[in-house]
């Protein structure tokens, strides 16, 4: 018996004692009568408290907590002696992190950010404000002719100074930490912003405005009635979080990212370094990125997922001892992003990165396939200056901007001829290329899961423990990221009986489950098999979608068949570097016959658009993008990691052994030769039949996959057939 | 391979999905489907979830959406069931001759080649990879909730393949010969 089952007892036996007694007088025993019962009543909800959850009791703290702030703002209404306070009440009706704006008129969200447009006072939502309504952008939101936000003259260093134009606050709102600089965040409280001209001039070279605001001092304008586009360069910082429920996730991509937590609550630092703003001129796409001085930005309370993942040490030391390109092109993207650094710190505009790129990778021999220590020599060397100002002499006639300032190129030389490439930075650039590139597919797989838009979500980077952060991009959340978890890692498991028992009979819509929609992004790219298999494949895949692109690019062989034929000279191992700027196009002067160079150049092998490269979305913005992804090493990765369950001999004894053992099974086949592919593909068809719906470790194997590779370096066409135990 | 309720849904799904592979690479794909009563239901998730860069499955939902899928890709889909208005003169329920009719339309207006049989009773599925035969009919209850029991032939290299090729035979027999095509007065159902 309990110690309440016996204090009950004890009373019960008390009031029974008292109602026999008749020395009690009627005043006590009522009064005793009364206190029993109370007593019992009290030991009752105490016994019910103790059976409470913790989760009830959560929601009846977090009730309390609500209406503690709904009487603390009827006490502040009551203050203002309003005739109707139900447009202040409403909002405290909702509980946090979800918000509601006190009348429809106004803008939903905890915070906003003015808009000053001359005469007119606008409030936005803070983080469509920081969106879409950033200095230097402009937009038909308040009617036409547009309105432009300030940006101030930039055209000389890059970079736009906001706090002598804008009301940003007094204080940052948070610090924000990127490579070795520490950037102050601040808040803007008011926006100015003022109504353009029909026409817009732009300048040819820097892409700046002839609007009055940005004025730069170039000659070279061209008047247009489009407005260029414009892409806030977003970078994101974790400040705190609550996690909820966590899920592992299923094979195979529980071998790439294990498990997955619901983050309730997440508050993120957005801050606004900058924008990209791109134009067409003359045929061509032009780009620049314009730096903000200082970053503004908000801090955001909203929900989101976490994503362990695997990047085994051992894959990153391996992959860059072993593959000689990935080095190479790992260099190439370190020095990229330490000269895109150097260009902002010295104050040399962004739209001559590429040109300066280029022309180091055409002086130091980056084109081969050099390591680090050559790399550095070569940097180092004699006479390096003056070898990049003849380079970019060279390649200058392809670009129509005006020649970079040559005393900021010297400082930017300088400063980066002091940089250092240890076997360290290598593997850590590995590390978090391939992390970078894992996070735009997780961020693509949540939004075709959830059915979202890109710009419903946002993606964080938390290197130091190689998790990816997926939020939804809006203040107390839109629900994306909760459905995607939602839809993340069912069983897999199939049986007749569990089936007539779940309600999946009944269910209206079944959206795409997420490990199975995350995976398909980890495959190899359609467009880079097509792409590979027309330059160096040695056998053309027959598969529909891949047949479709070749003979897309058959058809630029007549018009591209210089460039086409240069390119192969240069090999499979050069096509990075030679895709920068136009140090390689050496046959020709005709602009037009670099522009056809470098887009046969620019193929699929470290990200398109049709597989990881999500453009504005990338934290680094669509201009740096190329150099921080990298879909080849992911690859590799996913390669690595599926070794385990990855069988070459075609026997359907292996593959049970393999299926009893890990669930999971992919059989892979190479050839490079029409016949030899014909003859693999019935082979492994074969297998799929002589495997298909036999009784493995109590389940059944089902034929789960199916992809195509082309090998970059061999030309091989390589056929993979997934198996799983259902 | 003996073939019940357990596995007959993954092995049709399988051998479906393998066909949309074959017909992707332009080889020749087809598949019989040979059933007195067709209705269309959902295929267990667990049993459309395929990884691929070069087909897409997962969006599949019922088994309709599986064989619209293959003729989309190119490949040939013929069935033969049992003509709804010849049903009418049977004990069967309206709402089940009505279901039948509704399952044929569709699948006539997803290109696929119907024709019925009034003394039906054999059930398969025969595709350019194998045939499966056995008790069961193209329908929920066909497919997961009797106990049912058949067999699965590969076409592949061996004893397995003769039997193939005799079912082959025999459902290109049934369906060119022995059956005749289906009608809009076939379909047309006044109850």
């Amino acid at each position: 018996m309990s110690m309440t089952q016996e204090l009950k007892a004890f009373l019960n036996n008390l009031k029974a004692k008292v109602r026999q007694d008749r020395n009690v007088p009627d005043k006590t025993y009522d009064a005793l009568v009364i206190a029993i019962s109370n007593l019992v009543d009290a030991v009752d909800k105490m016994e019910k408290a103790k059976q409470m959850d913790e989760a009830s009791v959560k929601t009846l703290y977090e009730n309390a907590q609500s209406l503690s702030l709904m009487l603390d703002e009827i006490k502040r209404i009551r203050g203002m002696g309003y005739p109707s306070y139900i447009d202040e009440f409403v909002p405290c009706i909702t509980k946090p992190p979800f918000t509601m704006p006190r009348t429809l008129y106004e803008p939903q969200g905890a915070q906003q950010i003015s808009i000053n447009i001359g005469d007119q006072m606008r409030a936005e939502r803070a983080e469509l404000a920081l969106a879409l309504l950033f200095p230097g952008s402009a937009t038909y939101r308040y009617g036409s002719p547009p309105v432009k936000v300030f940006l101030g003259r930039w055209f000389q260093s890059g970079r736009a100074r906001l706090s002598s134009i804008h009301e940003l606050s007094t204080k940052p709102e948070f610090e924000l930490r990127v490579g070795d600089r520490v950037f102050r965040v601040y808040k803007p409280l008011t926006l100015r912003g003022f109504r353009m001209q029909a026409q817009h001039p732009i300048c040819v070279s820097c892409l700046s405005l002839s609007d009055g605001d940005e004025n730069c001092g170039h000659s070279s304008l061209q008047v247009r009635a489009k407005l260029p586009s414009n892409y806030p360069i977003i970078r994101k910082l974790e400040l705190s979080r609550t996690e909820a429920d966590r899920k592992t996730l299923q094979k195979p991509m529980a071998f790439v990212v294990p498990e997955a937590t619901f983050l309730k609550e997440l508050e993120v630092g957005m801050a606004v370094m900058g924008f990209e703003r791109t134009a067409t001129l003359r045929g061509a796409s032009r780009n620049v990125t314009v730096d903000y001085d200082p970053p503004i930005g908000i801090r955001l309370v909203t929900s989101g997922l976490s994503f362990k993942a695997n990047i085994p040490e051992e894959f990153v030391k391996k992959a860059l001892d072993s593959d000689l390109m990935l080095r190479r092109d790992m260099i190439l993207q370190l020095l990229s992003n330490r000269l895109s650094d150097i260009m902002s710190e010295v104050g040399l505009p962004s739209y001559h990165h590429e040109l300066l790129l280029s022309s180091l990778i055409s002086v130091i021999g980056l084109d081969d396939l050099i390591e680090e220590k050559m790399v550095l020599q070569r940097l180092r060397s004699e006479g390096f200056i003056s070898s990049i100002n003849s380079a970019i002499d060279r390649e200058l006639a392809f670009y129509e901007s005006a020649r970079p300032d040559a005393t900021l190129v010297e400082s930017v030389i300088t400063l980066l001829q002091a940089f250092d490439i240890a076997e360290d930075n290598l593997y850590l650039k590995l590390y978090q290329t391939i992390l970078h590139s894992l996070a735009h597919v997780l961020l693509l797989a949540t939004a075709v899961t959830s059915g979202s838009q890109l710009d419903d979500l946002d993606y964080l980077v938390r290197e130091e423990r190689g998790e990816v952060v997926i939020f939804d991009a809006v203040s107390g959340g839109n629900g994306s990221s909760e459905t995607a978890f939602e839809f993340l890692s069912e069983t897999g498991k199939f049986s007749v009986e569990a089936y007539w028992q779940s309600e999946e009979r009944e269910e209206i819509y079944r959206p795409r489950n997420f490990d199975e929609t995350a995976f398909e992004f980890l495959l190899p790219c359609v467009n880079g098999v097509a792409d590979s298999a027309f330059l160096f494949g040695r056998v053309s895949p027959l598969e529909s979608e891949i047949k479709r692109k070749l003979s897309e690019l058959n058809d630029k062989a007549t018009t591209h068949r210089t460039a086409i034929t240069k390119i192969k000279e240069y090999g499979s191992s050069k096509i990075f570097p030679i895709g920068i700027g136009y140090h390689a196009m050496n046959y020709s002067n005709r602009p037009q016959d670099a522009d056809r160079f470098k887009e046969a150049a620019n193929i699929c092998l470290h990200g398109c658009p049709e597989c990881i490269s999500i453009g504005r979305k990338c934290h680094v913005g669509s201009f740096y993008e190329k150099y921080n992804i990298s879909k080849f090493a992911l690859d590799e990765m996913v390669n690595y990691l599926l070794q385990g369950v990855t069988i070459s001999k075609l026997s359907p004894n292996e593959i049970l052994r393999t299926l009893t053992e890990h669930g999971i099974a992919v059989v892979k086949g190479s050839c490079n030769e029409q016949q030899a592919c014909k003859d693999l593909v019935k082979n492994l068809s074969t297998l799929v039949l002589e495997l298909v719906g036999r009784e493995v470790i109590g389940g059944r194997v089902k034929f789960a996959g199916h992809w195509v590779n082309t090998d970059l370096t061999s030309g091989a066409l390589s056929y993979y057939y997934m198996f799983k135990v259902i | 391979m003996h073939v019940t309720q357990e596995n007959i849904a993954l092995i049709d799904v399988d051998l479906l999905i393998s066909e949309c592979i074959r017909v992707n690479r332009g080889e020749p794909a087809f598949a019989y489907f040979i059933s007195p009563f067709i209705s269309d239901f959902k295929i267990p998730t667990a049993l459309t979830r395929f990884a691929s860069n070069v087909i897409n499955v997962s969006d599949v939902e019922t088994l309709s959406d599986l064989i619209g899928l293959l003729v989309h890709y190119g490949g040939k889909v013929y069935v033969v069931a049992r003509s709804p208005l010849d049903l009418k003169s049977t004990t069967i329920s309206p709402s089940f001759i009505r279901r039948q009719a509704r399952v044929l339309l569709q699948l006539h207006q997803k290109r696929c080649e119907i024709k019925s049989n009034s003394r039906l009773h054999a059930k398969a599925t025969v595709t350019s990879q194998g045939a499966v035969s056995g008790s069961f009919n193209l329908t929920e209850s066909g497919r997961f909730f009797n106990l049912e029991e058949g067999q699965f032939f590969p076409n592949v290299e061996g004893e397995s393949k003769k039997h193939y090729l005799e079912k082959l035979t025999w459902a290109r027999d049934l369906f060119e010969n022995l059956s005749r095509p289906l009608t809009e007065s076939d379909l047309r159902i006044d109850y």
